[in-house]
């Protein structure tokens, strides 16, 4: 069918490209304001719609007949571009858009858009940073994760958690990508926040399914986030003090070619617990306390324009969550000395160190070129690693240090080469190859303590590291037949290179969409997918301490296969209204088997998983406004998604099916952002979810006891908890508001906003965790839940110069 | 690691201390409380069984569990045999009965309250030891030198076999009796602390390490087990050694049971462990053993000589 496909495309592309004379636009769309390039801008000839986009470097192409075209230019919040254009020659136009101020919307009439209605990609959504910086947020922090959580199709986990899961899908199947750069831990505090720094982004693009054949890696999602690059224009800076984090962005040109951006965050309630913890100190007669928390994150980004055609892009991110003590304090200890027959003091030391800390840190170096108009290059090195570190040691009197130190992770180097070719209007080819090379680190602890004879004793446990290679090839176009049909079909072959064994298999992708008006289309898209890293997890929380390991001879690569089909209408140019239906088969799941978790060291990781299946099926409705004082959107899930582990000896809930974790029949989100005035908007958002899956047992009894013949042993035996199935009980369920306002005001050095959110506005307690509790008053054992967020009132002062 | 589990534990330990707890109201979805039946046949032995009913979490712990009034049948190959006597706190035993390898026993339990429960078993045949010896001193760690001991035998490849093993001593104690104002000895066997690092190790529990053929199905295999050398003290003369095969279910629930308890231990780390039942209309296992025993001298009470 593919072949079929492409051959029918290729054919007809190839006909005009020899009985018509055509000519060739190329060249970039950027923000006049600033100079960034805008990502998926609309170019066409408003004559006869035949268009493209722009693709991540802001580049497009488009070959057209000779003649008299009308060459429009649109992009979301910017005013469009119109021109009249002879082409008789090809050209290198590169427009720059002016941003439109909402309130004076301007909309051109005959303007149609590339994305959405007439896209070929379905399960796509694209939320501006404008919407999210607007939207309440939990003490002052403006979170992308926790917006992208609103979305339809995407389930936020447990309580206040940055955890993604999509359409049934768990966390480590998203393919999280920072300037193409994979970000594998994108949790600060346990997930309160995410690692994204809104200040430092540019764009955010969420694919649920009909992945386009470029990427690939994980079976659920891509969230494809884009750094700015950097004011190319003028020097600028946006910063916000909060409650607990402040944060600065620094932008600006460096000469006529060169652009920059450098931001970073960091809490400070280390700094403010300070004066309390040292106070502690005095008072316990310490001599050393040090105690507390903090995250930072840095994202930096340059870029350099060598010409028109050729431009350097280099970013990096790191980021890091540190607790950490440190005590030390000097005592006289009192003994009895037998040869004096009296009781000796002697002046003891003793010091303790524990850290604790986790954290990314990703680079990518980019080389654009566009080695024609109709060849666009990209040449990407990039480098991204994950670590996570407990450190523990105590130091008595003159010994050495007794030491553990505790650490995982997963180091990548990686290399590709993307391409993009426009032949034709009727084509848009992407291809390209990529290689990772991982090294793994699933889990070692290393000791070393004074053995009392003055001598070190070091061991080390754990898990040897793990090198594998990940390779990939794609090819993928985007073909438009005929002015109603447009098919987006690629292949894409994936190897992973593990000990001696060599994974390696076809991942065909295919989405079309079919023009059932100007403003109304239906779309379909079956993607099959290969994962060849998973992620040990309770599932419970996203801790630090959650392993990734690779695919390996025992652990087989997870695959997925999902088919979806929907709709989407456009209606007053507005308002984009879409559903979809999707169904999605997930084979070698992963879990920890039952019993074992991060703690069991003592055998290799491999031993303690189980491999299972999955399914995951649903619909999802939204209704989107992005132009206008009012925007938001209301989103609907509609699902089911279940797990099966019946291999023998990895048998997980009796082999039987059981609901996912974050299973969840119905999740409503309504989104709302009003712009009053000049001055003033709101942001409030509502969520509702059916509550988690989680496993409860009712009753217990007695284990059967190995002395149970003795009966002195037989009263200490156990209690077994009869549970019926794993995840058998619905928590109840989650629903929550938020609410902010954002006053703004001009200054003479720029601008000041202050914002005022309230997390849970009516002070709903979600459940985070249940459990029994015996009640000291009735004298009853009850089922009591545990909620984490009330109420919580927030305000944080950001500005821009 | 354990350092690192103390320290996420404490974080989220400050984390519930600021959360808020509320009771949700809820009617627990089981009607009564189950019948349970835990026992395992073992050949050559009379046959015991344990009788008592499940609590409900809501149950005051001071509820009684034992079931002392029920009526207890052992059926063999499908026959009554007899009526299980009862001796005390929900333990019942056959008088005349010992249990056969080979042979299929059922239990069928009748409570006063009218409830009923009932499970079978076949019990097994022995698998005999062909060598139990010492075979060196390893340093395990920072945990010390331990004693590295070896069971050979020779696995039934017809079937699937599930084993557990365990090491007892005979130790003698001195204690005063003082109705007969004199010094008494007695001498109990007391199953030693081991562990094992061996690959086919499933469980480690009350001193039983459980392991399957998985790797050596009908081969001879030599597992490999560890004690501590203190162990070789002048307590102790001989250490016996019990090798024992079990019936899948009974295996299947004794590796569930560690894991279990684990699990609840550490709620926030790790998924709850559902323990395997074997028993119809109510709960608790039902299981077979037949073990083989061979000893190990232990000869001038020091561990060196095992260098």
């Amino acid at each position: 069918m593919i072949k079929r496909l492409l051959l029918i495309s290729f054919l007809c592309g190839w006909y005009n490209v020899l009985y018509a004379q055509k000519y060739t636009i190329s060249g970039y769309i950027s923000d006049a304001e600033n100079g960034e390039v805008l990502i998926g801008a609309n170019v066409y000839n408003a004559n006869d719609y035949l268009g493209t986009i722009t693709n991540n470097y802001g580049f497009y192409s488009l070959t057209l007949p000779q003649g008299t075209i009308k060459l429009t230019i649109s992009f979301v919040g910017y005013s469009t571009f119109q021109q009249e254009i002879q082409l008789t020659e090809n050209k290198t136009i590169s427009v720059e858009l002016k941003p439109t101020i909402e309130i004076e919307e301007v909309v051109v009439e005959g303007t149609r858009s590339e994305g959405g209605v007439t896209s070929s990609q379905m399960s796509l959504i694209e939320i501006p940073l404008k919407t999210i910086s607007k939207l309440p947020s939990l003490l002052g922090e403006t979170d992308i994760i926790k917006s992208i959580q609103l979305l339809p199709g995407v389930q936020s986990g447990s309580e206040g958690m940055s955890g993604m899961y999509v359409r049934g899908g768990g966390p480590d199947q998203n393919l999280i990508l920072l300037d193409g750069v994979p970000v594998y831990n994108v949790n600060h505090l346990f997930g309160f926040f995410s690692v994204f720094n809104a200040d430092a982004i540019q764009n955010v693009k969420l694919i649920k399914g009909g992945f386009p054949a470029h990427y690939g890696g994980r079976l659920s999602s891509v969230l494809d986030i884009s750094m700015k690059e950097g004011n190319a224009k003028e020097f600028h800076g946006t910063g916000s003090v909060g409650i607990i984090s402040s944060k600065l962005a620094l932008e600006g040109p460096i000469g006529d070619k060169t652009s920059y951006i450098i931001s970073g965050r960091r809490t400070y309630i280390d700094v403010l617990t300070y004066p309390i913890i040292q106070a502690a100190a005095k008072q316990n007669g310490m001599d050393e306390l040090k105690a507390g928390y903090f995250f930072y994150d840095l994202n930096a980004k340059i870029n350099h324009k060598f010409s028109d055609k050729s431009r350097l892009y280099l970013s990096a991110y790191t980021g890091k969550d540190k607790f950490y003590l440190k005590e030390a304090s000097t005592y006289t200890d009192e003994y009895y000395n037998p040869e004096t027959d009296s009781y000796d003091t002697e002046k003891r030391y003793y010091r303790n160190e524990a850290g604790f800390w986790w954290g990314n840190l990703t680079t990518a170096l980019r080389w654009s070129y566009a080695l024609s108009d109709k060849l666009f290059l990209s040449t990407t090195g990039t480098f991204s690693s994950y670590k996570m570190v407990t450190l523990a040691e105590m130091v008595y009197n003159n010994q050495r240090p007794n030491r553990a130190e505790y650490m995982s992770g997963i180091l990548d180097w990686g290399a590709k080469v993307d391409f993009d070719y426009y032949p034709v209007p009727n084509h848009y080819f992407k291809f390209g190859v990529s290689e990772t090379y991982h090294t793994y680190n699933p889990g070692a602890l290393a000791v070393s303590y004074d053995s009392g004879s003055g001598e070190v004793e070091e061991a080390e446990f754990g898990n040897n590291k793990i090198f594998t290679h990940e390779l990939a090839a794609y090819v993928e176009d985007d073909i438009r037949i005929g002015d109603l049909l447009k098919v987006n079909a690629g292949l894409r072959w994936s190897g992973f290179k593990v000990r001696n064994e060599f994974f390696n298999g076809l991942e065909p992708r295919l989405s079309a969409r079919f023009l059932l008006s100007e403003n109304w289309s239906v779309k379909g898209s079956y993607a099959q997918m290969s994962q060849y890293i998973n992620l040990l997890t309770t599932s419970k929380i996203g801790l630090p301490t959650d392993l990734w390991v690779p695919a390996t001879d025992i652990l087989k690569p997870q695959k997925a296969r999902q088919v979806a089909l929907g709709s989407m209408y456009k209606l007053k140019n507005e308002y984009e209204i879409s559903v979809e239906g999707f169904y999605k088969t997930m084979d070698n799941l992963v879990e920890y088997k039952e019993g074992a978790s991060i703690f069991s060291l003592e055998n290799d990781w491999e031993n303690n998983v189980a491999l299972g299946k999955g399914w995951s099926y649903g619909l999802e409705f939204l209704v989107m406004k992005q132009l206008g004082n009012t925007t938001g959107w209301i989103g609907y899930t509609l699902s089911k998604s279940d797990r099966l582990f019946d291999k023998s000896g990895q048998e997980i809930s009796f082999g039987e099916k059981f609901p996912y974790t974050y299973d969840r029949r119905h999740d409503i989100s309504f989104v709302l952002s009003q712009k009053i005035n000049k001055r003033m908007d709101i942001g409030l958002t509502w969520v509702f979810g059916t509550g988690n899956a989680t496993t409860l047992g009712f009753e217990s009894y007695p284990e059967y006891n190995a002395n149970s013949n003795d009966y002195y042993y037989d009263m200490w035996r156990g209690q077994v908890i009869n549970y019926k199935g794993r995840n058998n009980y619905r928590m109840p369920s989650y629903h929550r508001l938020d609410v902010g306002i954002n006053f703004h005001k001009e200054k003479k050095w720029g601008k000041r906003t202050w914002n005022f959110s309230v997390y849970n506005a009516y002070n709903r307690k979600n459940p985070f965790y249940l459990d029994w509790g015996y009640d000291n008053n009735t004298k009853q054992t009850k089922l009591y839940k545990y909620s984490i967020f009330q109420i919580m009132p927030s305000f944080s002062y950001s500005f821009e110069f | 690691m354990r350092k690192s589990k103390c320290y996420i534990t404490s974080l989220l330990v400050l984390l519930f201390s600021s959360s808020c707890k509320e009771e949700i109201p809820f009617d627990i979805p089981v009607s009564e409380r189950n019948l349970v039946l835990n026992s395992l046949i073992t050949n050559d032995s009379l046959i015991n069984a344990h009788v008592y009913r499940s609590s409900l979490v809501t149950d005051n712990f001071t509820d009684d569990l034992y079931v002392n009034n029920a009526t207890v049948a052992l059926f063999q190959n499908n026959e009554l045999v007899e009526n299980l006597t009862f001796l005390a706190d929900g333990t019942y035993q056959s008088q005349v009965t010992k249990a056969k390898a080979g042979e299929t026993y059922a239990l069928k339990v009748n409570s006063p309250t009218g409830q009923n429960a009932e499970g079978s078993v076949s019990v097994l045949y022995p698998v005999p030891i062909m060598a139990f010896d010492s075979i060196g001193i390893v340093r395990d760690g920072i945990n010390g030198e331990k004693v590295l001991l070896q069971v050979k035998f020779k696995d039934d490849g017809n079937t699937k076999n599930y084993y557990r093993v365990s090491v007892a001593a005979n130790e003698t104690h001195s204690y005063y009796d003082p109705e007969n104002p004199e010094m008494r000895q007695q001498i109990y066997f007391l199953r030693q602390w081991i562990e094992s690092n061996d690959p086919g190790l499933d469980a480690d529990y009350d001193n039983y390490l459980y392991f399957s053929d998985v790797l050596f199905n009908g081969k001879e295999y030599s597992f490999d087990l560890l004690m501590n050398t203190y162990d070789f003290d002048y307590n102790n003369d001989y250490f016996y050694v019990l090798l024992e095969n079990l019936s899948y279910d009974f295996y299947r629930y004794s590796v569930a049971i560690p894991a279990h308890f684990d699990a609840e231990e550490m709620k926030f780390f790790m998924e709850a462990v559902l323990v395997y039942n074997n028993i119809e209309n109510g709960l608790g296992i039902i299981g077979s053993s037949a073990a083989s025993v061979d000893s190990l001298y232990n000869s001038n009470y020091n561990p060196d000589l095992f260098r």
